[in-house]
């Protein structure tokens, strides 16, 4: 089972976490899952920097933590996106699609 | 901006303050990651330590996670000055002598810094308490051929009164002889210090006596005295005995 992994582009990893939590508070598990999921299993997140990562969103006031239980009721901190978390996702969206846009115009010169 | 420096500002004291939480949770939160990876491969037909084992190595290097955990909390600077504070403390206690010694020696730098210095602040920096201190000078005589050291030759009357007659530089002047007084009483004996002046003691300092009159130039023969319990370092008062 292997996965052709693609390295994400720095910073890239907090706009994916940003937008994995824009529907409901997911623990880190379920995030590094959905993520791999959505992208049809081409997107494997590196999991040692998934939870550095929530956790300097965590520090920067984007996202917010809270313990709760799991399905099989064990303990797990859950992540919800906070108010300035919504902005801070909306803008680096944009700027996302704005680079990409620039990118594949240069690639497509010639 | 002001709710995200608001924000990581919350977390640092968090992490500082409830560090033990903060690192228990850590510790729970990667586990319970591993627990569900395992818990994936079981559930795909792995046996439980071939599951576990391929759990732990997609992760990557737990530790490595924690570490880099703990760098984005920022207090990383703070976190070890403390912890080096502690140590410090808890080898200090260990010594007791030498940190007896240290204290001391401390104790009497300080001590002796702040005694010296708060002398040579009254004596010499604080500025007189009379109206333009900076424009009171002391006039000596110097022995032109060197003489004692320390000691300068004696202001006789007859050079004061021809300073006081000649000089155009001073808007007064007066001429300073201290003296001392014993003070009887019916409980007590005391002695004063005072001075003798001549007439224009009090202009040149611009203050009247606290008892008594001043000396006019016409009674410059009375003599005045030195309240004791009220000299200040630079020290005139004058009272009437």
């Amino acid at each position: 089972m292997t996965h052709t992994r693609l390295d994400l582009p720095q910073g890239t990893l907090d706009l994916l976490i940003l937008k994995a939590l824009t529907l409901e508070p997911m623990h880190g598990w379920a995030i590094s899952e959905r993520l791999h999921q959505v992208s049809k299993a081409t997107l494997q997140v590196p999991q040692g920097s998934l939870y550095p990562a929530l956790h300097r969103l965590e520090r920067r006031g984007w996202i917010k933590a809270a313990w709760g239980t799991s399905d099989h009721n064990r303990k797990a901190k859950y992540y919800a996106l906070t108010a300035a978390g919504r902005k801070q996702l909306a803008s680096d969206a944009e700027e996302w699609a704005r680079l990409t846009a620039a990118v594949a115009l240069i690639l497509r010169m010639d | 901006m002001i709710a995200e420096l608001w924000a990581d500002l919350r977390y640092r004291m968090r992490a500082l303050v409830h560090r033990s939480d903060v690192e228990r949770e850590l510790d729970q939160e990667l586990a319970f990651h591993v627990t569900q990876a395992t818990a994936k491969y079981l559930a795909l037909g792995l046996t439980p330590p071939e599951a576990r084992r391929r759990a732990l190595l997609e992760f990557g290097s737990v530790d490595n996670a924690k570490e880099e955990s703990r760098d984005r909390r920022g207090t990383a600077l703070l976190e070890t000055t403390l912890g080096d504070l502690r140590y410090a403390i808890r080898s200090l206690l260990m010594h007791p002598g030498f940190t007896a010694g240290v204290v001391l020696t401390l104790a009497l730098g300080i001590g002796a810094n702040t005694a010296v210095f708060s002398l040579i602040e009254s004596v010499l920096l604080n500025p007189l308490p009379y109206p333009q201190p900076d424009r009171i000078v002391s006039l000596a005589l110097i022995d032109p051929r060197g003489g004692v050291p320390g000691a300068s030759p004696a202001v006789t009357d007859r050079d004061f009164a021809v300073w006081q007659h000649d000089s155009r530089s001073f808007t007064a002047l007066a001429a300073f002889n201290g003296s001392a007084a014993v003070l009887t009483d019916v409980a007590q004996v005391e002695e004063v210090s005072g001075a003798d002046v001549s007439g224009d003691f009090f202009t040149v300092f611009g203050v009247a006596p606290i008892k008594g009159r001043a000396l006019t130039p016409a009674a410059a023969s009375l003599r005045r005295f030195e309240d004791k319990s009220l000299t200040s370092t630079s020290g005139a008062r004058l009272s009437l005995s």
